[in-house]
């Protein structure tokens, strides 16, 4: 592999614009650097707003009643849910850091098909466009609950149809980017960069793919349904009419389950790629780590039935959807250890990258076990539909998908905007946002198993407690965002330059300038090792 | 059955031919738009279209008298006129033998409610359930009650449940006389409302318990208040009319219906043509990929 000795005469892609001006220089722009950029941007800002929902909610229930009406709540809840997932998640990592160094990390020019590309962009602003539009008129802010269940979303006056159609929307933009990216690694790669000298996170992004490609047009056709039903009464989902409700929840969550796999595996890439670099160590396992993601996304299909164990399903079908959801965790276990081991004995150097990786690897650990706990039959019976609930999915999510993000972030934030942060505070950041984020969550668990129904907007007056404490929580995990976002944004800015490699990473896009050319590499790469052998 | 139904959905990868809805039925009565309770038993027993619904329900007849010359044979096979067994007040059920659907359940919930009911049965009440299938038999009749008198442990007297069957004749004259509409289902099984029955002594209809708790995965699905039943065998005794608070329950119905079916058969086309599809996109890629790296000389 040629190292980035040399930076080309060319200027970085930022000043390459190509025929258009303005803002069309970006929206018409098919480089996936651009595309990776303005995903960054929009997640950011969905990720503010549905934060801020998620913080009324948290203020709601210290006083319910005296903030918002039950209604106010219901929508809110519903829509922190879609956007955080639909918005903000789901698209999430491969959407931003997917589009801008899947190319990179395989030493190519672009993305398979480039149009497409911008396609999704388009689709993806599209849907976000109406869903915002969706709160202003025919009934306003949905109040289903962000899985949209039957009959719920056939009964509710609220914008049902126009807010689904946004997310089947959505949905498409996933399908394409999912077909893009399985066939960009299959047909761009560069020359000598096998399938076992891929990083790592080119291999989540992979399986990922292949989740999005297989489940999405499920979630689509089934949104589609809803609106069919609403609008012109047939009657798939109503019993009245024939139908059955059980139908909307096998098919939403054939989708919604794997869709936890959209989210959380390129997260594990994120991952996989920082703690070798900060421990200066070849990856342990990396055919294990390889596999498994590979292993998550197949398994990872026959699961969903662990969200129905009190929907109603026969003993037999509940059983085996508790087993196979045990054998789902391996794979995520196997990944943990090999993280670990890869840390074992390596010249560590806790920079905020490996700082927020670790705090993934620590919160993730807990969500994925107390998935364990939720997924075992009988533990469920008691645990469902309770804030146990809410705090494990928010412990995987937020815990683990969103610390990956802002791991990535700082990693790959030089590379992307070629300016440094402020590492300390970056540092600081990190810490108040863990402090906030385990009290706000954390109680919760304790809230759920004392008995707190999730979704609730009052209760008894005994959880109080725990509500308060959750809710001082949410203020301090929102100081942390804050002054992690501040950091960034100031480091836009006045943040010094950075060089091409300042972690002293082996793969490929750290061998070329920050930021990058607009046509990547001078000359294609040629591969002739691993992506972790360091020097 | 229900695997088969997961199966079914676990190939649903793609189904846009989904236009084809089982859904253009006609209209239903508000009776058949089961709400609360009902619309949760109802899927798992797969509700009904063609079945059309419209014929199966209860029409409540309260203050009117059960057919009390309707003859039945009792477990041992000895024909009565209904009246035998009438003569304290008396809770009804309505349900056949071979049901694999909801009827074992709605008895096994009546006979858990029955032990915890505080009047005496066989002295101040008594349990009659009658099937209304006509092939059924008195030998059906006592294995049947054998079965839920053993369940219900010794402290319940067997005279105080007793369990008939009668021929296609009688049958009807007792159901139209309470209400009940049921229909047969070609070879096996009949669609039906379930409820209990409430008589009085004289064999007057004082009350319609409907089965409006439906709890799936708990051991026993379908549950009575044992204070519903105290009060209505009370209240029997004297004589007194109730209208019920909730006039809507579950429905048992054999079989899913044929819209379902069909439905179910074009997730199952369009999932496997989906995976047909991505494989040979797989293949595909994977040969394609092949010549490139020959051609490149950078193959292993």
């Amino acid at each position: 592999m040629e190292q980035g000795s040399s930076a080309p005469a060319v200027g970085s892609f930022y000043e390459d614009r190509g025929k258009y001006r303005g803002v069309r220089a970006w929206l018409m722009s098919v480089d996936h650097k651009r595309i990776g950029i303005m995903y960054l941007t929009a997640l950011l800002l969905f990720f503010s707003a549905g934060t801020v929902l998620g913080i009324l909610i948290r203020l709601s229930l210290i006083d319910p009643g005296r903030f918002m009406s039950a209604h106010t709540y219901n929508r809110l809840f519903t829509m922190h849910g879609v956007i955080q997932i639909f918005l903000f998640i789901i698209p999430g990592i491969p959407a931003s850091f997917g589009n801008f160094f899947l190319p990179l990390l395989i030493g190519a020019r672009d993305v398979a098909f480039p149009r497409l590309n911008r396609f999704s962009w388009w689709l993806y602003l599209t849907g976000a466009a109406l869903a915002f539009l969706s709160l202003f008129f025919g009934g306003g802010a949905l109040d289903t609950g962000w899985t949209f269940y039957a009959p719920y979303s056939l009964q509710s006056q609220t914008n049902v149809s126009f807010a689904v159609f946004a997310v089947f929307l959505l949905g498409f933009s996933s399908i394409f980017t999912g077909l893009n990216f399985v066939t960009t690694i299959h047909r761009l790669r560069a020359p000598g960069m096998t399938w076992y000298r891929l990083p790592l996170f080119v291999w989540t992004l992979y399986a990922t793919g292949w989740v999005q490609l297989l489940a999405t047009p499920v979630i689509a056709v089934t949104l589609l349904l809803i609106i069919l039903e609403r609008f012109f009464g047939l009657g798939f989902f109503d019993p009245g009419k024939g139908g059955d409700p059980l139908l909307f929840e096998h098919l939403f969550w054939i989708y919604s389950h794997p869709a936890v796999y959209i989210m959380i595996l390129p997260a594990m890439g994120v991952i996989s790629e920082i703690i070798p670099v900060f421990a200066r160590k070849i990856v342990f396992g990396y055919k294990a780590v390889a596999f498994s993601s590979l292993a998550i996304a197949s398994v990872g299909y026959l699961v969903w039935g662990h969200h129905m164990f009190t929907s109603g399903m026969s003993d037999t079908a509940r059983t085996v959807f508790s087993l196979i959801t045990f054998l789902v965790a391996v794979p995520s276990g196997i990944k943990v250890f090999n993280w670990i081991s890869t840390l074992y004995k390596g010249s560590i150097k806790l920079d905020a990258p490996l700082l927020f990786a670790l705090t993934f690897i620590f919160l993730f650990s807990i969500g994925g076990l107390t998935g364990l706990l939720n997924g075992a039959l009988a533990t469920n019976l008691h645990l469902h539909g309770t804030y146990f609930i809410v705090a494990h999915f928010h412990y995987v999510m937020f815990g683990g998908v969103g610390f990956a993000f802002f791991a990535g972030l700082h990693y790959w934030f030089p590379k992307m905007f070629g300016r440094m942060y402020d590492e300390r505070t970056a540092k600081i950041g990190c810490g108040i946002l863990f402090v906030g984020f385990n009290l706000m969550y954390f109680s919760m668990f304790i809230l759920g198993v004392q008995g707190m129904p999730r979704r609730y907007f009052d209760y008894p007056p005994h959880y109080f407690n725990g509500q308060l404490v959750s809710t001082i929580g949410s203020w301090i995990a929102a100081a942390g965002i804050a002054l992690i976002f501040f950091n960034l944004v100031r480091a836009l800015f006045r943040g010094r330059s950075a060089p091409a490699d300042p972690w002293g990473g082996g793969t490929l896009e750290w061998s070329i300038p920050s930021p990058p050319p607009a046509e990547n590499f001078g000359e294609t790469p040629v591969v002739t090792r691993g992506p972790y052998s360091y020097r | 059955m229900e695997m088969g139904r997961i199966l079914a959905v676990c190939f649903a990868f793609l189904l846009s031919g989904a236009a084809s809805s089982p859904g253009h039925e006609k209209e239903v009565s508000p009776r058949e738009q089961t709400g609360g309770a009902g619309s949760q038993a109802a899927p798992a027993t797969g509700a009904s279209d063609e079945e059309a619904p419209g014929e199966v329900g209860i029409v409540e007849r309260l203050g009117q008298y059960a057919a009390l010359d309707a003859v039945f044979h009792d477990e041992e096979g000895r024909a009565r006129p209904l009246r035998q067994w009438v003569d304290r007040p008396v809770i009804l059920s309505l349900i056949y033998f071979d049901c694999d659907r909801i009827c074992p359940q709605f008895l096994g919930g009546l006979a858990e409610a029955l032990e915890k009911a505080t009047p005496v049965p066989g002295k101040e009440y008594r349990v009659l359930t009658i099937s209304f299938d006509p092939k059924d038999t008195p030998r059906g009749a006592h294995n049947a009650r054998r079965n839920y008198l053993k369940a219900m442990g010794s402290g319940f007297p067997g005279e105080a449940w007793r369990f008939l069957v009668g021929d296609a004749y009688n049958i009807q004259k007792l159901l139209d006389s309470v209400g009940f509409s049921i229909k047969g289902e070609g070879l096996h099984g009949f669609s039906h409302p379930t409820a209990l029955i409430v008589l009085s002594p004289e064999g007057k209809i004082v009350r319609y318990l409907y089965t409006t708790n439906y709890a799936y995965g708990a051991p026993s699905r379908i549950t009575f208040l044992p204070f519903d039943l105290s009060m209505a065998v009370s209240d029997a005794a004297k004589g007194k009319v109730v209208q019920a608070v909730k006039a809507d329950g579950a429905y048992c119905l054999p079989r899913q219906s044929k819209g379902q079916q069909a439905f179910f058969t074009i997730l199952k086309i369009f999932g496997a043509a989906t995976l047909l599809l991505l494989t040979g996109a797989l293949i595909g890629m994977i040969l394609a990929g092949r010549k490139i790296r020959r051609r490149d000389g950078t193959g292993k």
